[in-house]
């Protein structure tokens, strides 16, 4: 007899999930609870090379409130439903708004997307998870408030909460932004609600101001996990400075990333240069300029011949660095010596600002996103190679020369053999890199398909066998990348989703996370060592 | 935005000449119940708009649906997503057919992710680099909405090797009984394990289809028996390509024509042309239809 419902969840008969629903509509209405195929086709939308069916959920419900939420983890540990929250949905090329397992009940926190405070003199903000960049940019316009975001790609759509929680990175010195995140409220998977650090404090004044709080800080276990559903979240924002200078660099050797690196690394440690400025191959930036099938006509990856012709054409570098300088002319002037003076030593380095690009559409967005700007031309890289797939591969890489174009080199190595190409950027840290990899490929292509998947693994495989850890990644190969980390780690982090989660509700498999007995890894004398 | 009634007007006129080439009216008897009041065709600034359109207007004319809107959106959503914002929040009630190039697809489908009934997205390519040059992966709510077995009956007219492969979200086969589409040409087969699908071949074996959708070959195929076939064929009408071929498939599953509802999870088609290939425009796209 054919199921009511598109999916159940792993273990759940249909009766059981039927009253887990009946539950949820009660406490959300009969329109916020979504289980017909309709309505659940634009959650089961994934980029990624597996059968949208592995990550089908059967049912998406939409909260507003805190309560409401709180009801729904009741409801989900009496029945044993697990649920994948999501705040605006967009992690695109990680997953989008699909849940990591099949049958797993959304739950969309989009509507629940109240601005709360933005404090104008202290530069914070505390919002609701579905508040988006949007919003709050629209909010500080119509205030007229002298605050700048800090934008991953997706800008407008995507929002504060989930880009953070997933620990993503923007373009302005406010880039990194885990680390500007200050204070947040957690509904546990009990029902209780935490709040972090100073937020324990009543009547507290300095919750989105101090992030420590007093004893163990908690909120980096709610990043990147399963152990709480954040419905608020604080961050500080960057006060507008007078002066904002975009520039871009190019060079025109794949090799000239080391020095590339090796003169950005201490500028980006002493602060001359405070942005997450970024170091983007060719074909990172070309779709934006060109089409991939005016270079390449038969099967395989891009040559390094038609990347060249297309550089020449477009006016591009190989390698393109932008990043920015903020602050009074004085300072942005003596900042803009310093960064001449340095790049230019070698000859190899070609200068752009914004008086000498025009509208040239490839400076222009990162113009805009290194400043918090809503620009979402980025996107043109799903229409380079088409077909709808996106992985992204995210290694992070030391911030040195050699460590670099090691990275690029094996990354482009292992991409050429499954045919597909190296389109790649490195978003420059302090220390380190975010080397990022958005592996395109054809969905409609069942070929492809197979080769992003295995090259992926092998992507996976490859880089942190020589101690390449991945940063973040999508829900197909979370359990393969938490694999590649050492089993202590995995250890404890099941033996707090045991004590916080018991039932193992609440987003099962996030980063390879499940409940489960701890198995001990210790070992006398066997400990991980370096 | 531009409401463009001109173009309306061409298809109403294209309507007289399909119904001289004798598309038979009982072919969309009993679609009335299944068409929506208002359907409007967002054209999101891709270069197989055009075609895609005309294949639109000649379903439209078909079917005789005249209450049909075509918008223009000018530079994608990349450029600007506000249009398709005020689209989306102003055309309650309204079925909506889109294509999109990939990136604007994906904009769009965030964007329309709560409050919309998604009936299907396809994604449609023809590139000479691969095996088979047109592609086209459907995803469709439920068996009752799918066009993968309309434009496979509109694509074989054409001289073109093709592949099309179509998953509903919603199996209904175990309440159906065993139906299978067919068409001239096409030998049909369905496997059960591990899951129900339906595997239509012309011009290549069943391994040969099996290699060319990446299947693996532990399934039990099982030839599907005659008896059971039934035919979206006589819904067709001549397009001039395959852009064209999607644009009418996906239009005339949208106004309501009932197409064959294979007992499967999941289809696919693959014909492989034999002689000299028209392969036709190299484009790629992504459709929607969705109620608003």
């Amino acid at each position: 007899m054919a199921s009511k419902y598109v999916a159940l969840p792993k273990g759940v008969s249909e009766q059981t999930f039927a009253a887990a629903v009946k539950e949820f509509r009660r406490v959300l209405g009969e329109g916020n609870v979504l289980t017909d195929a309709d309505h659940l086709a634009p959650y089961t939308k994934v980029m990624m090379p597996v059968p949208e069916a592995n990550h089908t959920p059967s049912a998406a419900i939409l909260a507003t409130t805190v309560e409401q939420i709180q009801k729904i983890v009741g409801i989900c540990n009496k029945y044993k439903v697990p649920i994948w929250t999501i705040s605006t949905g967009k992690n695109l090329g990680y997953g989008s708004a699909a849940p990591a397992e099949r049958g797993q009940v959304v739950l969309d926190l989009h509507r629940m997307n109240r601005i709360l405070e933005v404090d104008g003199d202290l530069c914070y903000a505390l919002v609701e998870p579905g508040v988006t960049y949007r919003q709050l940019y629209d909010y500080f316009q119509e205030h007229k408030l002298p605050l700048w975001l800090s934008v991953p790609a997706p800008s407008a759509i995507a929002g504060p909460t989930g880009n953070t929680l997933d620990r993503g990175v923007g373009y302005t010195p406010y880039g990194e932004h885990f680390m500007n995140a200050c204070g947040m409220e957690v509904v546990l998977a009990n029902g209780e609600i935490l709040r972090t650090a100073m937020g324990g404090l009543p009547k507290s004044n300095t919750w989105q101001v101090f992030k420590w709080g007093y004893g163990p800080y908690l909120d980096g276990i709610f990043t990147q996990s399963n152990y709480g559903i954040v419905t608020k979240f604080g961050f500080w924002l960057q006060p507008a400075p007078p002066v904002y200078k975009p520039f871009m660099i190019q060079y025109q050797n794949e090799e000239d990333i080391v020095e590339i690196v090796e003169i950005m690394r201490p500028m980006r440690l002493n602060g001359v240069i405070p942005n997450s400025g970024v170091i983007a191959h060719a074909l990172y930036e070309a779709p934006l300029k060109a089409k991939r099938s005016d270079y390449v006509s038969g099967p395989g990856s891009i040559s390094d011949e038609a990347v060249r012709q297309l550089v020449k054409d477009h006016n591009m570098g190989i390698w393109n660095v932008t990043a920015a300088l903020y602050g009074t002319k004085e300072q942005v002037d003596v900042n803009w010596k310093i960064v001449t003076d340095a790049f230019g030593k070698s000859g190899k380095a070609k200068f752009l600002t914004e008086e000498d690009v025009g509208d040239d559409p490839q400076f222009g967005y990162r113009a805009v996103i290194m400043r918090g700007g809503m620009d979402m031309r980025e996107f043109n890289l799903y229409n380079w190679r088409g077909g709808g797939g996106s992985l992204w591969f995210a290694p992070v890489c030391p911030a040195r020369g050699s460590e670099t174009l090691n990275q690029m080199a094996m990354a482009k190595r292992i991409l050429t053999k499954y045919g597909l190409d190296y389109t790649g950027e490195f978003i420059v840290g302090m220390r380190d890199m975010h080397h990022i990899l958005d592996m395109l490929f054809d969905r409609t292509d069942p070929e492809m398909t197979k080769a992003a998947y295995q090259c992926f693994d092998e992507l996976i495989t490859t880089f942190s066998a020589e101690g390449y850890g991945s940063y973040r990644t999508n829900t197909a190969f979370m359990d393969k990348v938490a694999a590649t980390y050492d089993p202590i780690q995995r250890s404890v982090n099941r033996t707090l989703k045991q004590a916080l989660d018991p039932n193992g509700i609440l987003a099962p498999g996030k980063s390879g996370i499940r409940i489960g007995k701890r198995k001990s890894v210790f070992q006398f004398g066997k400990s991980f060592k370096k | 935005m531009d409401v463009d009634r001109r173009t309306l007007m061409k298809g109403m006129l294209a309507s007289g000449a399909l119904l001289a080439l004798g598309v038979p009216s009982w072919a969309f008897a009993d679609q009335s119940a299944r068409r929506p009041k208002q359907c409007m065709l967002v054209l999101g600034g891709t270069s197989a708009d055009e075609a895609f359109a005309y294949g639109t207007q000649a379903a439209c004319a078909a079917l005789k649906y005249k209450d049909f809107q075509t918008v223009h959106l000018k530079g994608g959503l990349l450029a600007d997503m506000d249009q398709m914002v005020n689209l989306l929040d102003h055309s309650e009630g309204a079925r909506m057919i889109a294509i999109l190039d990939d990136a604007s697809a994906v904009i769009f489908l965030e964007l329309a992710r709560s409050g919309v009934r998604m009936r299907s997205m396809g994604a449609h390519a023809c590139s000479t680099d691969r095996a088979c040059h047109i592609r086209h992966e459907i995803a469709t709510s439920s068996q009752g909405q799918g066009a993968g077995g309309l434009l496979a009956s509109q694509l074989i007219r054409q001289q073109g090797s093709f592949a099309i492969t179509e998953g509903f979200l919603h199996d209904a086969s175990p309440g159906l009984a065993l139906t299978a589409w067919s068409a001239p040409g096409f030998c049909s087969y369905r496997s059960v394990e591990p899951e129900s699908i339906h595997l239509h071949c012309s011009g290549l074996s069943l391994p040969d289809g099996c290699r060319l959708l990446a299947l693996g070959t532990t399934e039990q195929w099982v030839p599907v028996s005659p008896k059971v076939y039934d035919r979206d064929s006589s819904t067709t009408s001549p397009t001039k390509n395959w852009v064209e071929s999607v644009g009418y498939a996906v239009t005339a599953s949208a106004l309501g024509v009932d197409s064959v509802r294979e007992s499967c999870s999941s289809r696919a088609f693959v014909h492989q042309a034999t002689g000299s290939e028209r392969i036709g425009p190299q484009e790629r796209f992504m459709s929607f239809v969705m109620d608003l």
